[in-house]
């Protein structure tokens, strides 16, 4: 806090220093006093001849410098001729010079009847020097007379306009006068140059931005405000405009009210204000202004400019309030942006006005450029951190969106994915059940027959078309999509099996509990369904059991599962335990990733087939 | 016991032999009475028209066209009429197409005699409320939550519902069902009667709205919709 203060006293201090040196030189006379005569010449625009001055014995009335016409030559072209006495200098010798501060429109200035320089075009279009101090160096030589009173005329060219007239006359040696006139040259001139730069550069920046952003109006109302105020601050330093003089005039007044529209748009952008019958009014108030300047004649106008100005001035003022109460509207550096703008700007529009209209000294300098200045940089500034903030936001969204996209075209990839699958799986299947029921209309049915027909006359032949329709059947119900656990593959082989178990007259008891889900695929359902078939077949031939029971359970871990077949019968047949039968369960079982144990007994055996529910399909 | 209380069956298998075996099974069973047995569809249609019997028996690979097709009429048109499908196999796929019809049950072409002529008293008697294939499929609908009518059309399709109209007991039944348990087994492991699980199984079919839900659970499971509850 201590620091942001000692930097704003820094700023005043070293403002209040740079217009102190603005004063004359000590070593200059300042010539208050002049012998004035007016030469009226209403249409004498148009002649490029320099004014002569008239001969001396016409009547002159005494006057004092600072000295405006509009007091009693409203309105009036003409030449205003001042005869000022020099004062007596001994420093003949050594370069002087005359230094005339204020001069509307052009001046001509003639040392004791001699030519001593002037202010450029005298003719269509009278050089317009308003703004521009004019300085004219003095040789050694033109003082080596003897004759110690000298006398200069300065003839102006007046237009008419509102401050026609001339300013003091500064005399003295040319070493000050020239350092003096450097400084009032550039703080006139150069500043306003510099406004005139860099509303340009904001005018054509704001403008290609907004060419590429029409959906951002408060660039184009920027870029806008700064064309008409680049237009404006030409006003302050152009000298021989490529128009006549009154267009020219009519343009530069002109351009402040549509700068002020411009400002009323810009404002109601920023604030996001929607006041279209406001901003309306605005634009129709310049365009009227606009419309008076072309309907009046040039110096009737020039009298009226003030006024409407003051009524912009009012309007900009009220932007700016507007923008003080909607403050939450906007970031905080923007705000301060504004803010700081606005108090620096309507206080030096004010005075300007109050300079324009006579209320101040016309020698007073017009600070408005300076401010048109700071406020294109302001603004500007607050306006490239609204635009980067808003860029920001649209590549922070431009992420989030190609984020979007990535995510969405993975889901359509899985998705796809997932289709082909789903195809793959349902081709799969329709072959499956194509074969299936091939299998079961054709072969089936033969074997069917077949059985039928061995069955009471030869019992082995039939036994073995009962083998072979089991083992079709256990093939089948692997290949069945709808048999997917061990639960399924159970009840597929419950119903396969029991008629037969019945007609043996083996009591079969059925202990299928509550299981883990798990999904088997085609493979591993073979291979369950094998070893359970296997183990109840053993039973069914060997084993001479009267009960079969089968089991299932879910491990202590619940990382696998259970199937136990349990007979009460003899024992294991001895060829089928150490032979092919057992070991090849046992391969099934590994294969499976699972375990078969078994548990002989004299009454009754356990085959146990342990299977992990993680699910291994790798058979 | 006169022809008047015996329950007449229709025979519909292509194959003759099979054909003259079962017939022979129905024979044997003094309270079935075999009223007539062909070849084809389309004279397995006219008997159903002709005779009007308690129980069709049907194979499904006929000369002349696939029996789901007469199943489905026969089912529309008598609503009372027993359908047990005759298979090879007993695969859980044939079995559901055959219910998703209309079929109550189906036999196995290589059954005994008794076994055969068994089933279809057992039929008869409501003693074959849920097929162990068809308990699987309406436990996993229930389980999954996923209602199997909306699964697959509408609005609300594939939507949740956490209501379905089973009790306690009759879930417990359908679980038994579904791991392959018979009636009688599920009675003594709940000390219920026999006839308390038929009427259990029968409710099932009638809340789950068996038949007209089977379509709706094959599409469901096809599609992925219903998986095992995990």
């Amino acid at each position: 806090m201590r620091r942001r203060w000692s930097f704003w006293r820094a700023l005043a201090v070293s403002s209040v220093l740079a217009f102190a040196g603005c004063g004359p030189p000590p070593e200059a006379h300042v010539l208050r006093t002049a012998d004035f005569r007016f030469v009226p010449a209403p249409n004498a625009i148009g002649s490029a001849e320099l004014p002569q001055p008239p001969s001396g014995a016409e009547r002159r009335s005494p006057v004092t410098l600072p000295h405006r016409w509009s007091a009693q030559l409203q309105g009036s072209a003409g030449t205003g001729w001042y005869r000022v006495a020099l004062p007596q200098t001994d420093a003949t010798g050594t370069p002087n010079a005359m230094f005339l501060p204020r001069v509307s429109s052009n001046a001509v200035v003639y040392l004791d009847g001699e030519w001593l320089g002037d202010g450029g075009s005298f003719g269509e279009a009278v050089a317009r020097n308003w703004n521009r101090p004019l300085y004219f160096p003095i040789a050694p030589g033109r003082f080596a007379g003897t004759d110690r009173t000298h006398t200069v005329e300065v003839g102006v060219q007046g237009m008419g306009s509102l401050h026609d007239g001339l300013g003091p006359i500064l005399f003295g040696p040319d070493r000050a006068l020239r350092a003096y006139h450097v400084r009032a040259l550039a703080l006139q001139i150069g500043v306003a140059q510099v406004a005139t730069l860099l509303s340009a550069v904001a005018a054509l920046l704001f403008g290609a931005l907004w060419a590429g952003l029409r959906r951002e109006p408060v660039y184009g109302a920027f870029a806008l405000a700064a064309a008409c105020f680049c237009v404006n601050s030409l006003n302050y330093h152009v000298q021989t405009p490529p128009m006549s003089y009154w267009r020219f005039e009519w343009l530069v007044n002109v351009a402040l009210e549509w700068f002020c529209a411009c400002f009323v748009s810009l404002v109601l952008r920023l604030l996001a204000l929607r006041r279209p019958r406001l901003e309306r009014a605005a634009w129709l108030y310049a365009a009227g202004v606009s419309a008076v300047g072309l309907a009046l004649p040039g110096p009737a106008f020039d009298r009226v400019a003030p006024w409407f100005h003051l009524v912009s001035m009012a309007i900009a003022a009220s932007c700016l309030l507007a923008i003080v109460m909607h403050r939450d509207r906007l970031s905080r550096p923007e705000l301060v942006a504004y803010v700081i703008t606005g108090c620096v700007m309507l206080p030096v529009m004010a005075g300007d006005l109050a300079t324009q209209i006579g209320v101040l000294p016309s020698t007073s300098l017009r600070l408005f450029p300076l401010v048109g200045a700071v406020m294109f940089v302001g603004f500007g500034a607050a306006l490239m951190l609204r635009f980067l903030g808003t860029y920001r936001l649209a590549q922070q969204q431009n992420l989030e969106l190609e984020a979007r996209v990535a995510q969405k075209r993975a889901e359509l990839e899985e998705d796809f994915r997932r289709l082909r699958v789903l195809e793959r799986e349902r081709a799969v299947g329709d072959e499956r059940e194509r074969i299936t029921r091939e299998m079961h209309d054709g072969l089936g049915g033969h074997l069917i027959a077949t059985l039928a027909l061995a069955e009471g006359n030869d019992e082995r032949i039939a036994e073995a078309l009962r083998d072979a329709l089991d083992e079709m059947r256990v093939v089948i119900h692997s290949l069945d999509p709808w048999i997917d656990d061990v639960p399924g593959l159970l009840v597929a082989t419950r119903a396969r099996l029991e008629p037969r178990l019945a007609s043996r007259g083996l009591r079969l008891r059925w202990a299928i509990g509550d299981l883990p889900p798990m999904r088997l695929g085609p493979s591993t359902s073979l291979q369950v369904l094998r070893v359970v078939q296997e183990a109840i077949t053993n039973v069914l031939k060997h084993a001479a059991a009267r009960t079969i029971q089968v089991r299932t359970a879910t491990g202590h871990d619940g990382r696998r599962i259970l199937v136990e077949i349990r007979d009460d019968g003899k024992g294991f047949d001895q060829n089928f335990a150490s032979g092919y039968g057992l070991s090849n369960m046992r391969e099934r079982a590994r294969r499976l990733g699972g375990e078969l144990e078994i548990e002989p007994g004299p009454t009754g055996t356990a085959v146990r087939l342990w299977l992990p529910t993680e699910p291994t399909d790798s058979v | 016991m006169s022809d008047a209380t015996r329950h007449g069956v229709v025979l519909v298998e292509d194959d003759v032999r099979m054909r003259r075996r079962i017939a022979s099974a129905v024979e044997t069973e003094p309270r079935l009475m075999l009223r007539c047995a062909v070849g084809s569809l389309a004279e397995g249609r006219a008997a159903l028209e002709r005779e009007k019997p308690d129980v069709l028996l049907i194979d499904l690979g006929l000369p002349d066209g696939d029996g789901v097709d007469l199943i489905r009429a026969a089912r529309h048109a008598w609503h009372d009429l027993r359908i047990l499908v005759i298979s090879v196999f007993g695969d859980e796929r044939t079995v559901f197409r055959a219910v998703q019809a209309g079929a109550d049950g189906y036999l196995l072409k290589d059954g005994s005699p008794e076994g055969i002529a068994g089933a279809i008293v057992e039929l008869i008697d409501g003693g074959y409320p849920l097929s162990a294939p068809v308990a699987r499929y309406l436990l996993r609908f229930v389980q999954s939550g996923v209602d199997a009518h909306t699964a697959t059309d509408g609005p609300g399709a594939g939507q949740r519902v956490d209501e379905h109209p089973l009790t306690e007991r009759e879930i417990e039944v359908l679980k038994l069902f579904a791991r392959g348990f018979n009636t009688g087994e599920i009675a003594d492991l709940l000390g219920l009667s026999p006839h308390t699980v038929i009427a259990l199984g029968r409710n099932i079919h009638r809340k789950l709205d068996v038949r007209s839900r089977a379509e709706a659970v094959y599409e469901a499971v096809a599609l992925g919709l219903i998986r095992m509850p995990e």
